[in-house]
């Protein structure tokens, strides 16, 4: 796995969740709370203030890259994953993969023993 | 007049943020504030902002600022640059400090006024009315799940108050999850949606598939295809998504004079069968009984929803789609969108299941099923469906029904 991407992990669950939300699409801040607020099913909801912290963020590393400046017709900005989110979405989730499994498994054996 | 007040002293606390980040993010913040306070609450938003001023006020006093230009000045720089001095002043601080106090102090005070929940009751309460909602079945007494009082039954036929604005912005969103299934964040009687076409609310208000809604819009006039709609709606009490959708209806047919009719005919569709009669593949696990809320491990993925199936990406170009405690109806609602015909289900399951499927996304034009031109990242829905789950999908024929357009009209001034 390429330096940069591994640097950036572990990701904290508000920065994985805004990542996750933009790989929905081209989004505006109050659209990628909506998106996290579904995908957590109802149990996480941003605020902007965090929002915007971890956009900017995510910007200077990146990971996200804002859309052109919003012109006369369009008055939000939006925001979009860069190939390099990506790839370190895709490694964070692997990651977490395997520590799933490994919780997973040392609770079975837990169990087993009592 | 209190929305307008609510809106200042959010403003302020934004004003308070260092001035790059609020130059950068002021104006989405308030943006946000102002699309976010029905479903997040004063109170949230404003202990949120409070956080974000002290995080982003550390961070400037740890890092030393962020304004610092590393290039050389330009020209350009001295005649027009703005002077920060990034170094924070006694005063500063000291100013900082007793606003972020008072402001945390006043939050603090209305978080837990009118309850002695502790403190994290929102979050847990809104997990469980999520969860209430999806699990609920029609004829099952509607229980507020905070206070276990029985809570009187209202008809919801029509929105209190609503207004519809044709958009030109371009920006799109929405207050709840508009898909066919149960899926539903309540928001307290409130609908705002930005930016949709008029089909998008058709096909909520209808609970179309998406095949339905894309042969009813080719009646569409030029209009109804181009324009875009804000719909902003709200009325009293806690009405559920099938409320939202009937008053909905109602809606559009006043504002729209929207009029249409089904029409059911015999036409190409999937039957859903077990691949093994009497058997289902070791992924499609039954939940266990007496277990409606899930809080037995199942060793499924526990931040989905208990009683919804969610979809994500899965990383190496693979879609998940992951269900806990849901009926095979629930199912095919959420794979009509993977394959190209209606799906009919003739599985005669009739418990509640837990799986998680991995599959190659459908590709546009047809699904992964039909143009298989370059190599697929994974198993197509259907062939992962069938290994997994023990489901296949079977073609025939079957009465489908379609939706005709009567009539459609531009929407009247508000």
């Amino acid at each position: 796995m390429k330096p940069e991407i591994t640097e950036q992990l572990p990701l904290s669950p508000a920065t994985l969740h805004v990542l996750l939300a933009l790989t929905a699409g081209e989004l505006h801040g109050y659209a990628i709370m909506l998106e996290v607020t579904r995908q957590s099913g109802g149990q996480y909801r941003m605020g902007p203030g965090t929002l915007y912290d971890n956009l900017k963020k995510l910007l200077n590393n990146g990971l996200v890259e804002e859309l052109d400046a919003p012109d006369a017709g369009r008055t939000r900005r939006k925001y979009r994953l860069t190939d390099l989110g990506n790839a370190v979405l895709a490694a964070e989730v692997e990651r977490l993969s395997g520590v799933l499994l490994e919780a997973r498994r040392a609770l079975r054996l837990n169990e087993r023993r009592s | 007049m209190a929305n307008k007040a609510a809106r200042v002293l959010y403003e302020c606390i934004v004003k308070m943020h260092p001035a790059a980040f609020r130059d950068e993010f002021g104006s989405e913040m308030v943006l946000d504030f102002e699309e976010g306070t029905a479903r997040l609450g004063f109170a949230r938003l404003y202990t949120d902002a409070l956080i974000s001023l002290g995080r982003q006020w550390l961070r400037d006093a740890v890092s030393g600022g962020f304004d610092r230009v590393a290039e050389p000045p330009t020209l350009l720089d001295g005649a027009y640059g703005m002077i920060r001095d990034p170094r924070m002043t006694a005063v500063e601080w000291c100013r900082g400090l007793i606003a972020s106090t008072a402001m945390i102090g006043l939050c603090t005070y209305w978080l837990g006024a009118g309850s002695r929940l502790p403190r994290d009751t929102g979050l847990v309460y809104a997990a469980r009315r999520v969860a209430a909602a999806a699990q609920s079945r029609p004829g099952e007494s509607k229980r507020d799940p905070e206070t276990t009082l029985e809570r009187p039954h209202r008809h919801f036929d029509h929105f209190d108050v609503a207004s519809i604005r044709e958009n030109k912005t371009g920006t799109t969103h929405v207050s709840f999850p508009l898909g066919m299934d149960d899926y539903y964040v309540p928001t307290h009687g409130y609908m705002h949606t930005v930016g949709l076409p008029l089909g998008a609310y058709i096909q909520f208000a209808y609970k179309m598939t998406p095949r339905q809604i894309v042969a009813l819009q080719t009646k569409f006039p030029d209009w109804a295809l181009s324009a875009r709609y804000d719909i902003e709606a709200r009325v009293e009490g806690e009405p559920t998504k099938d409320d939202m959708r009937t008053m909905l209806r109602a809606l559009l047919a006043d504002r729209f004079k929207l009029q249409l009719h089904a029409v059911t005919a015999s036409d190409k569709v999937y039957d859903l069968v077990l691949a093994r009669p009497g058997k289902t593949g070791r992924g499609l696990q039954e939940h266990p009984a007496g277990d409606p809320d899930c809080k037995l491990d199942n060793a499924l993925d526990s931040s989905v929803p208990c009683g919804t199936i969610l979809q994500s990406a899965s990383g190496a170009g693979l879609m998940r789609m992951t269900g806990r405690n849901v009926s095979i109806t629930q199912f095919v609602l959420a794979s009509l969108t993977k394959v190209d015909r209606p799906i009919v289900d003739k599985t005669s399951l009739t418990g509640r299941y837990d799986f998680t499927l991995e599959f190659a996304p459908p590709r546009i034009g047809g699904g992964p099923d039909i143009n298989a031109s370059e190599p697929l990242p994974g198993m197509t829905f259907k062939d992962a469906m069938q290994e997994r789950m023990g489901l296949k999908l079977v073609p025939d024929s079957g009465p489908v029904t379609t939706y005709v357009l009567d009539h459609v009209e531009r929407p009247t001034e508000n």
